[in-house]
């Protein structure tokens, strides 16, 4: 009994303890959901969860989540962009608006300036203005992440705005990022920086964009061996790391290298098994062997291959969590899956490959099938096709008879993303079949192209479980594609659209495959690149009307799809060319750009 | 199994396994930081910011998931996915918005990550796709813009590139 008592005292004290932890601050027992959006972590919680494009919108709600969305954006690193045609004028604008800026969504800049130079002094400000600009924009913007496109031959005050930037920020600065960066000089002169090393002591992100010449790469190597003396807590080189500049790059950064391009040759082969046995974790891989080179013959004697077998091992090996993208040819990918057994991709969920339809059609069967995807690319769930012209005739290095003999044929179910890129395969539909053996479960298809947009039409029939379609397409095109979307003849789309018919009553009966086709797909994105007004102009003279998209796809095509979203990006343009915007504005969600189309020049 | 009584705010008692309570970082901290023993059983511990019929929903959640694993860190700054929310979740969740509200408070003041999380996500999920007239329908939010700054958001937004 005094036990009992004595527990219940303890619990009793314990008990009166935890209250004291508790102390309710709100004794309101209900209604306690109006509050929940106030507390300043929830709400940042929930914000988290969302994207960019949604952040910019709560933003806008009321002042409380004006403040966390703001602060969300800059911690994803946020740029506000001036616009690289009139980077002069477009510094001014931002000037002026950072002048009523309270809580600015940016953390950094990126500024492009463009290449060419003539007449471009009419834009450009008064150099007396600059030291205010530069205090405003640092007073406003916390710049911790640069993207920067500079050219040294470009004159213009937004040059020297760029040079203010930097040098004011250098030490704070944790991303850099580099684009088409000429150089006769090193970048810290153009920069008018101090050439000390150690200038950019906490960057740890580095990024420059490839070239692809061999001139401009060793310009490039000399900026990345100045970039990495500058960067000492570099964790990331955003650059592809080519293997000429291994012996550039220091034993301790050797971990900072994410993206490698294995190009084998007999000058880099051994630092390049150097490299790979540091194992260094990478994001992206690249593989290429070189046809051109004077030596090229003694790389694929059995030792060397023996040699780049190891390196590609030792590199998938240390590589095997964190390397998810990969990108070679066609033959190389016959090559390297053929001659070294068990090269196994584990992560690797995008591969991007050039693809050469001639080898195919000189091989006489389609080559990619023979390949055992399950194996080297077990998690593979995208690819990309680029369209390249291989050189057939060194085939016979990379395709071996045992290659050609074996009887089987294999399949790629993992994949449910493909895009195609170029001219020539999309033009071919024939391709379509084999992709579609290829990869059986694509469930996105997207294709960039300008006027093949023909390609619809063997699309709607070659993966009928389609759910999403985008469709990039870099001019507009001069004739009306409503019966490819309806699946009906053109006489008969102009016979539709001259009769003054309620389409939407109108039962129009497919007479070949149409959109209607694909019962799964839930969206098709149209995107147009920037047009001129004398495209505008042609399109007019070309095609009586001038419209690439009528009511009657909306009423006849789309309305027929209830689940299907379709979205178009495209230039405001004062003719509202291509479109019947207002017949097709229930079905379409229009996206405009803020540009209206350019001006001829 | 030793329990725990858990005492809502309108007075209402739930026994409680130990091991479920303890998914409650708030409760588990209490617990040590009291020297607590898993045998001191029927411990009461009031919870005076949960009413009972939310500290229910709560304690059905902590005993569907107990064996859960610890939920992964995260990078706090990038986008997650919140199309992950399992499907006896989203029935869980299938409640009126000032319960759900409830239950995010609950797992806040109680420091129940798991939870937190797929309410947050739900709650991201009724926001996204929507314009800021919609949101502030929605959660009865008053906006004390004026037409000029709100202009002036609108115009920093078209400035932005992502990185």
């Amino acid at each position: 009994m005094a036990d009992e008592k004595n527990t219940l005292e303890v619990t009793h004290m314990q008990t009166g303890v935890i209250q004291s932890y508790l102390e309710p601050e709100n004794t309101d027992l209900g209604g306690f959901s109006e509050e929940t959006l106030l507390n300043p972590l929830i709400l940042k919680k929930i914000l988290l969860y969302l994207p960019i494009s949604d952040l910019f919108i709560t933003s806008v709600v009321c002042r409380h989540w004006n403040i966390f969305s703001r602060e969300i954006l800059r911690e994803r690193k946020v740029l506000a962009r001036i616009e690289s045609e009139h980077p002069c004028t477009s510094l001014r604008e931002l000037i002026a608006l950072l002048a009523h800026s309270e809580n600015v969504p940016f953390s950094g800049l990126s500024i492009e300036t463009p290449w060419w130079g003539p007449h471009h002094s009419q834009f450009c400000f008064d150099e007396d203005i600059l030291p205010h600009y530069v205090a405003e924009t640092l007073s406003k913007i916390n710049v911790k992440y640069l993207s920067i496109s500079i050219s040294q031959y470009f004159k213009c005050v937004s040059v020297d705005f760029i040079c203010k930037i930097v040098q004011a920020c250098s030490r704070q600065l944790e991303e850099l990022h580099l684009h088409f960066v000429t150089f006769d000089h090193k970048f810290s002169e153009i920069l008018r920086i101090e050439p000390r090393i150690l200038w950019l002591p906490n960057v740890k992100i580095l990024g420059l964009t490839t070239f692809k010449d061999q001139e401009t790469e060793n310009l490039r190597r000399n900026t990345v061996t100045e970039l990495i003396k500058a960067t000492p807590k570099i964790q990331e080189f955003d650059i592809l790391i080519y293997p000429s500049f291994l012996e550039f790059i220091p034993g301790t950064a050797i971990p900072a290298v994410k993206h490698f391009c294995f190009r084998p040759n007999l000058a880099t082969l051994g630092s390049v098994l150097e490299f790979a046995q540091r194992g260094p974790i990478l994001k992206s891989l690249k593989f290429g062997t070189v046809l051109d080179e004077e030596l090229n013959d003694e790389i694929y004697s059995p030792p060397r291959m023996e040699q780049i077998g190891q390196i590609l091992r030792l590199l998938l090996k240390s590589g095997r969590d964190s390397l998810n993208m990969f990108a070679t040819d066609h033959l190389n990918l016959i090559l390297m899956t053929s001659s070294f057994r068990n090269l196994r991709f584990s992560n690797v969920e995008k591969l991007i490959l050039r693809y050469g339809r001639f080898i195919d059609n000189i091989e006489g069967y389609p080559t990619l099938l023979k390949l055992d995807w399950a194996m080297h690319f077990p998690n593979l769930k995208e690819v990309c096709i680029t369209d390249s012209k291989l050189d057939c005739r060194c085939r016979s290095r990379y395709i071996k008879d045992h290659f050609r003999q074996f009887p089987g044929q294999y399949s790629c179910v993992t994949v449910t993303k493909l895009t195609l890129v170029s001219s020539e395969l999309i033009r071919d539909a024939r391709q379509l079949p084999m992709f579609r053996d290829l990869f059986p479960n694509v469930k996105i298809f997207s294709f960039q192209e300008s006027f093949y947009i023909n390609l619809l039409m063997s699309l709607w029939t070659t993966w009928p479980d389609l759910e999403e379609i985008v469709v990039q397409l870099g001019e507009p095109y001069v004739r009306n594609f409503d019966s490819i979307i309806v699946g009906i003849s053109e006489e008969e789309v102009k016979h539709l659209l001259e009769q003054d018919l309620d389409l939407e009553l109108l039962q129009v009966v497919p007479t070949r495959p149409s959109l209607q086709n694909l019962t799964k797909l839930k969206k098709l994105t149209v995107i147009l690149s920037p047009h001129s007004k004398s495209k505008c102009n042609q399109l007019r003279s070309k095609n009586r009307s001038g419209i690439s998209l009528t009511r009657l796809s909306g009423l006849c095509g789309f309305s027929r799809l209830p689940e299907l979203q379709v979205e178009i990006h495209r230039d405001l343009c004062s003719e509202n060319c291509q479109f019947e915007i207002r017949d097709l504005e229930q079905f379409v969600n229009f996206q405009n750009r803020r540009e209206s189309c350019r001006p001829v020049a | 199994m030793p329990v725990v009584r858990l005492q809502s705010v309108d007075g209402e008692v739930f026994p409680v396994d130990v091991e479920i309570a303890r998914m409650s970082f708030a409760i588990r901290n209490m617990l040590d930081d009291l020297g607590v023993q898993d045998n001191d059983a029927e411990e009461v511990i009031p919870l005076p910011n949960v009413t009972g019929p939310i500290l229910r929903k709560v304690i059905e959640w902590c005993t569907h998931h107990k064996d859960d694993p610890p939920p992964p860190e995260e990078d706090d700054t990038r986008e997650k996915r919140t199309d992950d929310i399992p499907a006896w979740d989203q029935e869980f969740l299938r409640v009126d918005q000032a319960v759900l509200f409830d239950i995010i408070l609950a797992a806040n003041y109680l420091d129940i990550k798991g939870l937190l999380d797929v309410t947050c996500k739900t709650v991201a999920n009724m926001i996204k796709g929507k314009t800021p007239e919609e949101i502030r329908k929605l959660f009865n939010i008053k906006n004390d813009f004026t037409p000029a700054e709100e202009e002036q958001i609108r115009k920093e937004n078209e400035w932005c590139e992502e990185k």
